[in-house]
């Protein structure tokens, strides 16, 4: 039986569909019903979902053998897993943002409020710049506005969010999709399994593209 | 009556095993204390597993660790000599871990050959680990990689130290799609950059991996670790154990001392590898001697996972009454012959599960 974790939420529920579309549906699931675990024994898989940030987690752990996670997350946590697949699904772009028109002096410690510490951090060292980060949980935009931070460092989709509030994007650190991961040990005793599915949605995924 | 064979599989049982079965093949205990001189570990960091190193002062003032590593205090103390030193350990090992802070004691077995590192030599090393995994479970898996076959390709690529270090890190994670994104953005020719990509999705049991690895070879070095790694595992076939064996890149580890061979063991059921080890001449280089070296360590904090333990405590329960104890001492001696557990208490407090509950009355037990 394959174990999947999928993330709650729009990326999971398309997870899911895919899955499905591939022969692996597992109707109990798609009821209105307040279980947490759902197993199809006729197709050898189960699903249970998971907050998205801890979906690694479960993988890394054996919890689960497959999960589908933002590259965004796996990054900020650091999981040893194998990542076999990026889905090109739920794209959006890691970037520093900030007030419109608005450039730190260079001199000072720059204050950048975020998510993402671990991606925040690396990414400034790589500029050898020397920062303070702010750990916040959401809504980040407001912190340069609120004069908490100079910039931020978050998830930008459309972008919208930021031009409707006066900030914009001053530089791009990388982009950002859903990844199939798998734990190192499952894939080693069921690679077949696990390897039929990632092939399936490789297919799936560069037909669309 | 064999304590070992009755006892249920248990870190002890396993620890015990492992040290039988090293010194069936002639391996010498190596024993270490609690603590290493600091620097030691600092000067070798890359070659470490991770997790910070726990430190203190020393009576002397010496910066001094509890120790985090075996490998690192067995060659410090290797000489260059004749004889290879083939050493076993069984030592606790103390690492804290990166995010929580929390301290742990993690027991680890290993085995090290110092030396002439011949075929033979790292076949018999490879075999011992087959045979440490096969102590452990029925279901196990020895995946193998060679880090001379990953730098020859790399080689051949003409990659920044930076970037070597971003490939590895792909080949590790069956990264497949990054692989190419990072080939391409380097300009790598598409012939190398195909055969770069097939590190990351090799895998399979060697007879069928070793022609398409041959396909792959581009310069002497590749061409080199194939030719070893079908050697080894001809000799590791003799032995009857070639059929856990897999070619699989992904565990190849640190560039800057593993050189060979390198190794991990998976065991059905538990998420991490449990083995890992690999050949690891270039840091006999950094300590100056001019041997090999090859070795490998179990990692049986990990076991507990595995394991089935339905372990609720004694078998049998034996009620008495204190004021009618005579030959009660004899009557529970009569019933751990057979190998049970035994609790005596005088009352029965709790609803802990016995196989057999006795109340001992007027000399003799009467069950329940």
């Amino acid at each position: 039986m394959i174990h999947i974790a999928l993330p709650k939420g729009r990326l999971g529920e398309k997870a899911y569909q895919i899955f499905k579309s591939l022969g692996y549906g597992c109707p109990e699931i798609e009821e209105d019903n307040r279980k947490l675990i759902f197993e199809n024994p006729e197709n050898d898989v189960c699903y249970f979902w998971a907050k998205p940030s801890d979906v690694p987690v479960y993988v890394e752990r054996g919890a689960a053998d497959i999960g589908i996670v933002g590259k965004d997350i796996l990054l900020e946590h650091g999981s040893d897993v194998y990542e076999l697949l990026d889905l090109g699904m739920g794209k959006c772009r890691m970037a520093v943002a900030g007030i419109r028109g608005h450039r730190p002096a260079a001199d000072k410690t720059l204050r950048v409020a975020t998510k993402f510490p671990n991606i925040a951090r690396s990414y400034y060292a790589s500029q050898s710049r020397e920062i303070e980060i702010i750990r916040l949980n959401g809504s980040i935009e407001i912190a340069p506005l609120l004069g908490l931070s100079d910039v931020i460092v978050d998830i930008v989709e459309t972008g919208t969010t930021l031009r409707e509030n006066d900030l914009e994007v001053k530089a791009e650190i990388l982009p950002i999709s859903a990844r199939l991961i798998a734990n190192k040990s499952s894939f080693r005793f069921a690679d077949r399994e696990i390897g039929l599915i990632a092939e399936k949605m490789k297919e799936l995924v560069t037909e669309h593209d | 009556m064999d304590l070992i064979r009755t006892t249920a599989r248990s870190e002890e049982t396993d620890l015990l095993r492992l040290q039988r079965l090293y010194a069936r093949y002639g391996y010498d205990k190596f024993r270490m204390s609690k603590f290493e001189d600091y620097t030691l570990y600092l000067q070798n960091k890359d070659f470490l597993k991770g997790g910070n190193i726990i430190t203190f002062n020393g009576p002397d003032g010496r910066l001094l660790a509890l120790k985090q590593d075996v490998t690192l205090s067995i060659v410090k103390n290797a000489r260059d000599e004749a004889t290879p030193c083939k050493v076993y350990y069984t030592e606790n090992v103390y690492r804290a871990s990166d995010d929580t802070n929390d301290i742990r004691e993690i027991p680890q077995a290993g085995v090290e050959y110092v030396g002439q590192v011949d075929v033979y030599a790292m076949s018999e090393v490879l075999l011992l680990a087959l045979e440490s995994l096969s102590v452990v479970s029925e279901r196990y898996i020895l995946g193998v990689s060679h880090m001379g076959f990953v730098r020859g390709l790399l080689d051949a690529a003409d990659f920044s130290m930076d970037v070597r270090r971003q490939v590895l890190a792909c080949i590790q994670n069956k990264s497949a799609h990054e692989l190419h994104a990072l080939c391409r953005a380097h300009g790598v020719e598409a012939s190398l950059e195909e055969k770069l990509c097939a590190l990351s999705t090799v895998f399979g049991k060697p007879e069928d991996c070793f022609p398409t690895l041959e396909g792959m070879a581009v310069n002497d070095a590749t061409e080199e670790a194939v030719r070893e790694l079908r050697q080894i595992y001809d000799l590791l076939c003799e032995t009857g154990h070639g059929e856990n064996v897999r070619i699989d890149f992904s565990v190849a580890n640190d560039m800057q001392y593993y050189n060979g061979v390198t190794f991990q063991g998976f065991v059905d059921g538990t998420p991490r590898s449990v083995l890992s080890g690999g050949r690891y001449d270039d840091l006999l280089r950094k300590f100056g001697r001019k041997s090999g070296a090859i070795g490998f360590a179990v990692y049986l904090d990990l076991l507990e996972y595995g394991r089935n333990d339905t372990d609720g405590g004694a078998d049998v329960l034996v009620l008495y009454d204190p004021a009618d104890v005579k030959g009660l001492a004899g009557a529970v001696q009569a019933l751990q012959q057979d190998g049970r557990r035994v609790r005596v208490q005088s009352e029965r407090t709790d609803d802990r599960a016995y196989k057999t509950v006795y109340a001992f009355r007027e000399g003799g037990l009467v069950e329940l």
